[in-house]
């Protein structure tokens, strides 16, 4: 039997990729999202004024934690949360590992309380 | 002031995608915010001045104005050609005071509200609470805006008690783009708010003889300001 190392590595980053790739949502049980009926997303957030954040922040070794502020905006009148997702990527662990922890990358996406 | 903002569209659906259906013009309002206006009365005086802006908007360019909260109704009558307002942010609630209430009137004051149309269910689930009360009946969902219930006669019912409609005892509606075109209805056998209440709506008070259709029984005040005004001349569709 031929064993293909080039096969093995793709299913092996395969893997990787679809196990490490998940999203965690919280939402609240009291409130309302707030709407947005010019969206067209067709997904999970239909009808409701998302706000995406995708970016990288920088932590050093000592820390151990990362405060986002929530501002208000036109997407988030309130200033209040009512869902928040997290997601995780093989992209995102990825760069953890390579910078040893120095630079995370942030996925998250939340909707805030209907004004 | 109220803010509105609007989106040139060709199509519109419902949240159950049983469209699209054609559409020209969405607009959605907010209310002016709180710390720039800090009253809820003077923000619900406000927003009405605004639809009635955009009334008139419509009217000018020779077209149909509809408005719609949750977009949950399945009937095609739920959309206009021309254009609609998403009126979800027209959220306003407040309970009713004993002294804002008519000489006559037969309710228990603590059983009045005052809810602005763009209230979900939810919300006002949630406002009822927050005054130790509750919707008698309830579905399994609540995100339909007040006025959709109204209109549509949802949310469940009860050998003993009807869905959302029966709790309303009054209507604030805005029938048009005139001064004189914001008019509260409540039966004359049954009135609930004072003149001088009323008056603060910037309303002009309307009580009619209404047969009643079922036994007396204690029944929250719902009034709703700006139902749905489906045509140029203001014809209610509900």
């Amino acid at each position: 039997m031929h064993y293909d190392p080039i096969s093995y590595f793709l299913l092996l980053l395969s893997v990787c990729f679809l196990t490490s790739c998940y999203s965690v949502r919280l939402r609240n049980v009291n409130g309302t999202p707030q709407p947005d009926p010019f969206s067209d997303r067709d997904d999970y957030y239909r009808g409701m004024a998302v706000v995406e954040v995708d970016t990288t922040i920088g932590i050093n070794m000592t820390s151990k934690d990362f405060t986002y502020l929530i501002k208000e905006k036109e997407a988030c009148e309130s200033g209040k949360i009512n869902i928040i997702e997290y997601r995780s990527t093989f992209g995102g662990l990825l760069l953890n590992a390579i910078t040893f922890g120095k630079k995370r990358k942030v996925k998250i996406k939340y909707v805030c309380e209907k004004p | 002031m109220a803010n509105t903002k609007s989106k040139l569209l060709t199509e519109w659906d419902t949240l159950h995608n049983n469209g699209p259906f054609p559409l020209k013009l969405l607009y959605q309002t907010k209310l002016e915010g709180e710390r720039e206006m800090p009253k809820k009365l003077d923000r619900y005086n406000d927003v009405a001045l605004e639809i009635q802006r955009l009334i008139r908007e419509s009217h000018h360019a020779g077209e149909g104005f509809r408005a719609y909260g949750s977009a949950w109704s399945m009937n095609t009558i739920a959309s206009h050609k021309d254009r609609m307002h998403f009126n979800g942010f027209m959220n306003l609630s407040m309970p009713i005071r004993a002294a804002d209430c008519h000489p006559n009137n037969t309710y228990d004051p603590t059983n009045l509200f005052l809810f602005e149309c763009g209230n979900t269910i939810k919300e006002v689930s949630e406002t009822l609470a927050e005054n130790g009360k509750s919707l008698k009946t309830t579905g399994a969902s609540s995100g339909q805006t007040l006025a959709g219930c109204v209109s549509t006669g949802v949310h469940g019912s009860a050998l003993d008690s009807g869905s959302v409609q029966d709790y309303v005892v009054g209507l604030n509606l805005i029938i048009g783009p005139n001064p004189n075109d914001i008019v509260y209805l409540e039966p004359k056998s049954k009135p609930a708010l004072s003149d001088a209440f009323i008056q603060t709506l910037n309303s002009r008070v309307i009580r009619f003889q209404a047969k009643p259709m079922h036994k007396e029984r204690a029944i929250g005040l719902i009034i709703i300001k700006y139902l749905s005004i489906h045509t140029l001349m203001s014809r209610i569709v509900w």
